[in-house]
């Protein structure tokens, strides 16, 4: 039985994510970094019989300015029927997030503070006294340290007496200076009488004219305008000009107060330690080489520790497709369906799997570790000076680290930034970026091509990234000259403290939550993928097979650009997911007919027998690098977009920037070779 | 007491914030992440091209561009 709703809201990387898994049981993803949850998730607490519907809010630093979260937020927390919230605060920096804790409570009544981390805190020499804070507001308060799971179940306790009624909350109201004190007092039991609104908050947005808000409040409850008992007592006050700095001065100012009584320092530790660590992560000597040999030895990491797997991984495929094959020679199976099976479906999967999968189980979880560490902030950090000369936003940078796992993530996750125009040019570029789909591809085709030591293949796809980041600033740069013409908006980011991952938690996620669920995709298109190419290399017209045909049409065009026919029919084919293109290159070379496609050798000799030189994998990689999007994140690129005319720019501007690079390289190679 | 713009401290050094200057979104925004007036603020970091510049405020650091941080205006902390 559901006995009520409650909001869960909090500023960006307060461990929002982490608190809702504990108490829904769900798996939302988390990362210590500001932004990771965009949109609004709905999850139950269970105690017993009695359930409660929780809704995770996007995290916000205010209830004010105007971002896309923070209208969900807003909108949520102003205009909802729910029985109250929870605001999640970090202990390290309580008196910042008591600011917008206070704004939350301005507008609902019925709130309780849960102040997390305070493990972290404690390490750090920060002493938070709960009840002292419960007294300063005047609201119920808690303290729990959410990674421990310590204090969840408390949490919860509290949260079914909140929505049963039964917590009192006796939010001790702001002092504000008369004049504002007068125009709340005149306002307030207007709004409230006539439009049914609780809280000082709407009073100020109304009373501000702030335009986002007065749409929302109109479309919901009527216009303003036409209300005559509100336009007279409008009309009978002066807004003081200064009014939103006074209001903000006095919200930050009280929360000073607050935590005077209720946070004691005993020392600052870690502080120090934070800015140790940064003097070289984000230093001027140190902080470029450092982020790219972290990158350059991820990259290591991955190319070295796949390789054996790999193999082991397609020699039992090839084992077991023996046998299979066997079998259903056995059974009488017509030749035709067993080659299907086998040559079409059964290749396809195995190369999928053994390829694909021995990276991304690797990459992931580092990648992740990464992430939960709060070193991606740092990045963005770095990196902000190209972005800002690109004429776009720093935190763009954010979202390049959220395409490298999947490009349909990072195109969501652009949602962090604000300006429109940004948010675009991140959009449109996101695919630069080689997503988990793409990058074992590239690194199947360095150890094929170019290197077999690990070190040397490493090396060889950092350099590419590198160059993908600063194609993806070069285009940006063109995009905010031309079709996105504007300056930088401007924008804050917060570096959150370094925080140790829980290591064994990282692996398990990643691995179950992001690979498999990656991979799972991935043979799924496969199959049907299979199915498609094993008829177009069966079925023939006047002695060509279709795939052969159409292989032949799109050749000499595909020249022009270093690459052939067949390449470029793997890339068209496989724009439902990029981790099938390199097995139906190889289906393409084979007619069809193979049967040992797992290993990386037999499939560099097939290749190469195909006209497959360096020049050619060169090519393919920056291919790889610059198409277009996957079908998923095509259809993302919509749903964030809502514009056919952004699509279409987000597949021809990649699309472009390959075909003029390969083009280049083409033309060069002939000139020295 | 001489003013200064945020933009122009020097990593390690500390101010107090007399005045806020900036116009548009980022007002409201730099106000909810507690930069008001009479607020103590150290610069932390510096991004390896000088742009942008952390700072700690009211127990956290944020990261501002020069551009931003020129229209917050400061005087040396006593």
């Amino acid at each position: 039985m559901i006995i009520g709703k409650i909001a869960l809201t909090g500023s960006p990387n307060v461990g929002k994510s982490t608190v809702f898994n504990a108490l829904t049981g769900m798996k939302q993803h988390t990362g210590n970094w500001s932004g990771k949850t965009v949109g609004s998730a709905e999850g139950t607490v269970k105690n017993g019989k009695k359930e409660i519907k929780l809704i995770d809010l996007p995290g916000t630093y205010s209830l004010s300015a105007d971002s896309a979260e923070e209208e969900v937020t807003r909108n949520f927390l102003c205009f909802e029927k729910f029985e109250g919230a929870v605001v999640l605060c970090d202990a390290c920096s309580l008196e910042r997030n008591l600011i917008f804790a206070l704004q939350v409570a301005q507008l609902v009544p019925k709130t309780v503070l849960c102040v997390n981390m305070l493990d972290d805190a404690r390490k750090k020499g920060i002493e938070i006294d709960i009840s002292a804070l419960s007294r300063e507001t005047g609201l119920p308060a808690i303290g729990i340290s959410a990674a421990n799971g310590e204090g969840i179940g408390e949490l919860k306790k509290m949260m079914f007496e909140l929505a049963e009624g039964k917590l009192s909350a006796d939010f001790k109201p702001l002092r504000y200076p008369k004049s504002i004190d007068d125009l709340v007092s005149a306002v307030r039991p207007v709004l409230e009488k006539e439009f049914g609104t609780s809280g000082v908050f709407p009073v100020f947005e109304i009373s501000k004219n702030e335009h986002g808000f007065v749409a929302e409040f109109e479309k919901r409850f009527g216009k303003l305008s036409e209300n005559q008992n509100l336009s007279t007592v409008l009309s009978g006050i002066t807004v003081p000009s200064d009014f939103p700095d006074k209001i903000s001065a006095c919200i930050a100012l009280r929360a000073e107060e607050i935590c005077l009584s209720a946070v004691s320092f005993s020392s600052n530790k870690s502080c120090s330690r934070d800015e140790k660590i940064d003097s070289v992560l984000t230093g001027k000597l140190f902080g470029i080489p450092v982020m790219l040999a972290l990158f350059g030895f991820i990259f290591w990491l991955t190319v070295s520790g796949a390789n054996y797997p790999s193999q082991l991984l397609s020699e039992a495929f090839s084992w077991v497709g023996i046998r299979l094959e066997s079998f259903l020679s056995g059974f009488g199976f017509p030749p035709m369906l067993k080659s299907l099976f086998i040559d079409g479906i059964w290749n396809v999967l195995s190369w999928v799997v053994a390829v694909m999968l021995p990276p991304m189980a690797i990459f992931f979880p580092l990648f992740t570790i990464l992430e939960d560490i709060g070193y991606l902030p740092r990045v963005a950090f770095n990196l902000d000076r190209g972005f800002g000369f690109a004429g776009a936003c720093g935190k763009q940078a954010l979202t390049m680290c959220m395409g490298i796992g999947c490009g349909a993530v990072g195109v969501t996750g652009a949602r962090i930034i604000d300006s429109p125009r940004e948010r675009l040019i991140a959009i449109i570029t996101n695919s630069f970026m080689p997503c988990n789909g793409r990058l074992p591809a590239i690194i199947a085709l360095i150890t094929m091509f170019f290197t077999g030591s690990s070190v040397l293949g490493a090396l060889i796809l950092t350099l590419a990234v590198a160059f993908s980041v600063l194609m993806t600033l070069l285009v940006s740069k063109i995009l905010s000259k031309t079709v996105l013409k504007g300056v930088p908006a401007s924008f804050t980011l917060e570096l959150p403290p370094y925080r140790l991952p829980k290591f064994g938690k990282v692996i398990i996620r990643s691995v179950f939550d992001r690979t498999l669920k990656i991979l799972g995709r991935a043979v799924l298109v496969a199959v049907p993928a299979g199915i498609i190419i094993w008829l177009c290399s069966n079925f023939s017209f006047g002695g060509n097979t279709i795939f052969e045909i159409f292989a032949a049409v799109l050749n000499p065009f595909a020249k022009l650009f270093g690459l052939d026919g067949n390449i470029l029919c793997g890339f068209i084919f496989s724009l439902p997911a990029n981790e099938i293109a390199l097995p139906i290159m190889a289906m393409g070379y084979s007619g069809g007919t193979l049967t040992e496609l797992g290993s990386l050798s037999e499939t560099a000799r097939l290749f190469s027998e195909n006209g497959f030189t360096p020049v050619t994998a060169l090519c393919t990689i920056v291919f790889f690098l610059f198409h277009w999007p996957c079908a998923t994140t095509i259809i993302t690129v919509f749903k964030e977009t809502k514009s056919a005319k952004w699509v279409f720019a987000s597949v021809l501007v990649p699309l472009l920037t390959g075909f003029s690079i390969c083009f280049i390289i083409n033309i060069v190679s002939k000139l020295f070779c | 007491m001489e003013n200064f713009s945020l933009c122009d401290m020097k990593k390690g050094e500390l101010a107090l914030i007399k005045e806020i200057k900036t116009a548009g979104n980022l007002r409201q925004r730099l106000f909810d992440l507690g930069f008001v007036p009479g607020t103590k603020v150290k610069c932390v970091r510096v991004s390896p091209f000088g742009d942008p510049k952390a700072f700690f405020i009211r127990g956290s650091v944020i990261a501002l561009r020069n551009l931003d941080s020129k229209t917050i205006l400061g005087v040396k902390e006593p």
